[in-house]
């Protein structure tokens, strides 16, 4: 019996068209023009309890809004979902206490008390036992360590630390299926670190369904066997993160920037950008090592970086604009 | 070109593009008209609801309780357009942190955090406002001369400026208090008790609302203008307050961002 | 029902914990209150000054109503319309819509608890209040304590008639003229700008067959001694009436809120 399983779903809004100008302006007092934005285009995809899957795209590519249809958040304008046996659009009280929907960058918590304040109200909101409150409160505090920020008003937290109680605070339920939305947005590297790894922790242990939604790549590969991408509101591909990354042609970028001038480097790897003293290639995977070495042996290096190109990038360039015909070819379901 | 006329191109520029994006909500403007017409229903019903029992209220007669009406609606409807989105805009800025790109433009920090938004469909208001006080002189057009209507002139911008310091004193003040939302419904409350005239009120009340909040007085002393009531000891007083509103204000300012720039005072 | 009590004591506790915290900015508030009944009581006194008695009001009971007006509004503080505008486009409600109790219930504790910090800081200038104006009136303790459940009572009707109208908020912005209608009927209708008996007669008839009457009125009348036992207890059966009236509007209301809500969201 899958967790999650969703055919066909579609989001439409309608957006109203405004154009610059006060005559346009005035136009518009008595003649309202709209447009349609497809937020969604027919998604489909299973996910089975257990599963850990990376839902990946660049910005406004409906993965939030995806997550959102399926907690209930928004209706869809065509196609269902069912989410452990439940329609989210309506709302059970059941279906919200055993889902979870956590974004990045956003606060549910109350702001003026203590942490642990909010966790007491959220015992009560979700009926949470005497017991399974108290276990799981102290297993979460350690694991995420926020032992001492329980005391603390949520307003008087970092954005990283705001981010570990709010996970905290959602998943005192235990619930069975996780939506998680760009839930390292705008955290440091070690607060991203401790967050996948609660995250990874929390799914062995409770054998929860998770979807995750980030544009770093880093999260999915940290947590995800299974990767979704979605693009312009369609599926692009749906199927293991190893696959992903030979399909994408993985490229690497290098930056290297020397003392004095730097000569033609054309020669190492195709140059995407490129100043006096420095320049940023893009070499594939397997050559990496092999170009950096040459560039340390040969050229006068001050500093050198290699790093994962972000998802967007990785993409748009595999996918030109208007070769859509390669993107629905490369679909694989 | 001086800073100040530079200031007020830029001022000009606000307008129009705030006129321009809001024009295009025809729903506000139907709210607008809902809200104002509510609004006078409201005042209009207070009123007669006091004269159905009296003929003079406080030695006002209804007619020119008609008068305070039509200036504080009218005034409000200034407020409302030219004012009180700008000072919202500042106070919500400050509680987010969002200050600094507004004081490092080029052109004067109070005329451009005064003037970068308009609440256009409020003019809706100033028209109300206006129908208001014509109604009311048909009453009292024998009693009022040219120099009458050249004082309510006189009287009405200097009851404007008088409106702008007060919030825009009150508004520099969330540089320490940050959240100033309880004090923005406490001077929107004073101004309401302006709807009547301040001389009804005990002398304690008509003081505050003349020296410490001179948002009364900036009401009143236009309408006694209009109902011959109007002596030259309130006149002088509303110039005074006019001027001493439009000064501590802009040096409550002008101390505010230097403060919060970190310049030692 | 036992589901919900935990979480109303809860939210009710951390309520107050918040006000407490913010006393100074909570004291300034009900400072600001007090400006609309001070304003209506100068007038009104001046009218009596005036014409003498007004269908049983002179100078004595305005006073004495518009005083106990500013703790009767303390208790029938609501949540207005217009933060439903402020909770949809911060997206703090689909935090709340997230949670399986209807939020409904954590807004009615919330500011159910914040009132009792409300009242507290009301004290000092009810003393003040009266220092300065002389009022009549001496409640017995009985009339103290059915004062206290009109109060309650009308605070919950209150609360369900906004809540209502924000809820049909969500529906077209041409609601909000109607809102708009409708809180201008509640200053006139509720006694909140003056007491009914000084509307004509066919105004309180209408109101006595509204909600408004019931969270503003009856219960100042009820403190200061203006009823007789049977019209209490008729005004009691009232607001029980009204609570179960709202109640039910709101219950078949709520659904359809939010498909709108959702066909479009945040």
């Amino acid at each position: 019996m899958p967790s999650v399983v969703v055919e066909g779903l579609t989001k439409t809004f309608k957006v109203p068209v405004r154009e610059e100008g006060f005559l346009n302006s005035l136009k518009s007092l008595v003649n309202r023009t709209y447009r349609n934005v497809e937020a969604v285009k027919d998604m489909s995809f299973t996910l089975e309890p257990g599963e850990v899957v990376g839902f990946l795209g660049p910005n406004g590519a409906g993965k939030t809004t995806t997550l959102k249809m399926l907690s209930g958040l928004l209706y869809p304008s065509a196609g269902h979902a069912q989410v452990i046996g439940f329609d989210p659009s309506e709302r059970e009280a059941e279906f919200l206490t055993k889902v979870a929907l956590i974004m990045g960058n956003r606060n549910s918590l109350m702001w003026d008390l203590p942490v642990a304040d909010s966790l007491d109200v959220r015992k009560a909101i979700y009926s949470i036992g005497d017991a399974d409150y108290r276990s799981r409160r102290e297993r979460f505090t350690e694991m995420l360590d926020v032992g001492d920020l329980l005391t603390k008003p949520v307003r008087n937290l970092s954005l990283g630390e705001r981010m570990k109680v709010e996970i905290l605070a959602a998943l005192l339920p235990a619930p069975p299926v996780l939506f998680l939305d760009e839930p390292t947005l705008g955290l440091d590297l070690s607060m991203q670190k401790r967050i996948r790894s609660f995250v990874a922790d929390y799914a062995g242990e409770e054998g929860a369904t998770i979807l995750l939604t980030s544009h770093y790549m880093a999260d999915v590969t940290a947590l995800c066997e299974r990767v979704i991408v979605i693009h312009r509101g369609a599926k692009l591909f749906d199927g293991d993160l190893s696959e992903l990354s030979d399909r994408f042609g993985a490229l690497k970028t290098i930056t290297v920037s020397v003392t004095g001038s730097l000569p033609d480097v054309s020669g190492y790897g195709a140059v995407t950008e490129r100043t006096a003293d420095k320049a940023v290639l893009a070499v594939p995977r397997g050559e990496v090592a092999g170009v950096a070495a040459r560039l340390l042996a040969e050229l006068d290096v001050l500093d050198l970086s290699i790093e994962d190109p972000p998802i967007e990038d990785v993409i748009e360039s595999t996918f030109a604009s208007g070769d859509d015909q390669a993107a629905a070819a490369a679909r694989v379901e | 070109m001086s800073r100040f006329a530079h200031s007020a191109r830029v001022t000009l520029v606000h307008w129009r593009l705030g006129a321009q994006y809001e024009v295009q909500y025809r729903m506000n403007f139907v709210l607008q008209v809902v809200e104002s017409a509510v609004r006078l229903a409201t005042g209009i019903i207070a009123i007669q609801l006091v004269f159905g029992f009296t003929t003079r209220l406080g030695g006002w007669s209804e007619p020119e309780l008609y008068t305070v009406l039509g200036v504080h609606v009218l005034l409000g409807g200034l407020l409302s357009t030219f004012v009180l989105p700008n000072m919202f805009s500042f106070m919500y800025e400050v509680r987010e942190g969002d200050l600094d790109f507004a004081l490092i433009r080029p052109v004067d920090s109070q005329m451009f955090i005064s003037t970068r938004q308009i609440g256009f469909w409020s003019l809706v208001d100033v028209v109300v406002g206006i129908v208001v006080l014509g109604w009311a002189f048909a009453d009292l057009a024998d009693t009022i001369g040219p120099v009458d209507l050249l004082l309510f002139a006189l009287g009405l911008i200097c009851g404007a400026l008088i409106l702008y310091s007060v919030w825009m004193a009150f508004t520099t003040t969330s540089f320490w208090l940050i959240d100033t939302d309880e004090m923005a419904t406490i001077i929107t409350g004073l101004y309401d008790a302006g709807r009547w005239p301040i001389r009804i009120y005990p002398l304690w009340l008509q003081g505050a609302l003349t020296a410490v909040v001179p948002l009364g007085v900036a009401i009143t002393v236009p309408a006694e203008a209009l109902t011959d009531r109007l002596t030259p000891g309130a006149m002088i007083t509303l110039l005074v307050v006019t001027v001493a509103s439009i000064a501590a204000a802009r040096a409550y300012w002008l101390y505010g961002v230097k403060n919060y720039s970190g310049a030692s005072a | 029902m036992n589901r919900l009590l935990p979480i109303y004591l809860v939210e009710g506790k951390a309520a107050v914990q918040r006000q407490a915290q913010y006393r100074g900015a909570a004291f300034i508030s009900v400072l600001g209150f007090l400006i609309e009944p001070i304003v209506y009581l100068i007038v009104w006194r001046t009218v009596a000054e005036q014409a003498g008695d007004i269908n049983g009001y002179g100078v004595d009971e305005f006073t004495s109503y518009y005083i106990v007006w500013t703790l009767v509004r303390v208790f029938n503080l609501a949540l207005a319309p217009g933060a439903w505008d402020w909770w949809v486009r911060t997206g703090r409600i689909a935090n709340d819509l997230l949670h399986p109790v209807n939020p409904y219930h954590r807004q009615l504790a919330g500011m159910a608890g914040a009132k009792v910090v409300w009242i507290t800081l009301w004290i000092p200038v009810a003393v003040f209040l009266t220092v300065l104006f002389r009022p009549q009136f001496s409640p017995s303790l009985l009339e103290g304590t059915v004062f206290f459940v009109t109060a309650w009572a009308g605070y919950v009707i209150r609360f369900n008639v906004l809540w209502l109208l924000g809820l049909v908020s969500f529906w077209t912005t041409r609601a909000q003229a109607l809102i708009e209608v409708i809180i201008a009927m509640e200053l006139l209708l509720s006694g909140r700008l003056v007491p009914m008996a000084i509307m004509p007669q066919w105004v309180q008839t209408v109101s006595t067959w509204m909600p408004f009457k019931w969270t503003f009125e009856f219960p100042i009348e009820v403190f200061i001694g203006q009823l007789t036992t049977a019209e209490i207890w008729q005004g009691l059966g009232m607001q029980l009436a009204w609570i179960a009236i709202t109640g039910l509007g709101i219950m078949a209301v709520w659904r359809n809120a939010i498909r709108k809500f959702t066909a479009v969201g945040t």
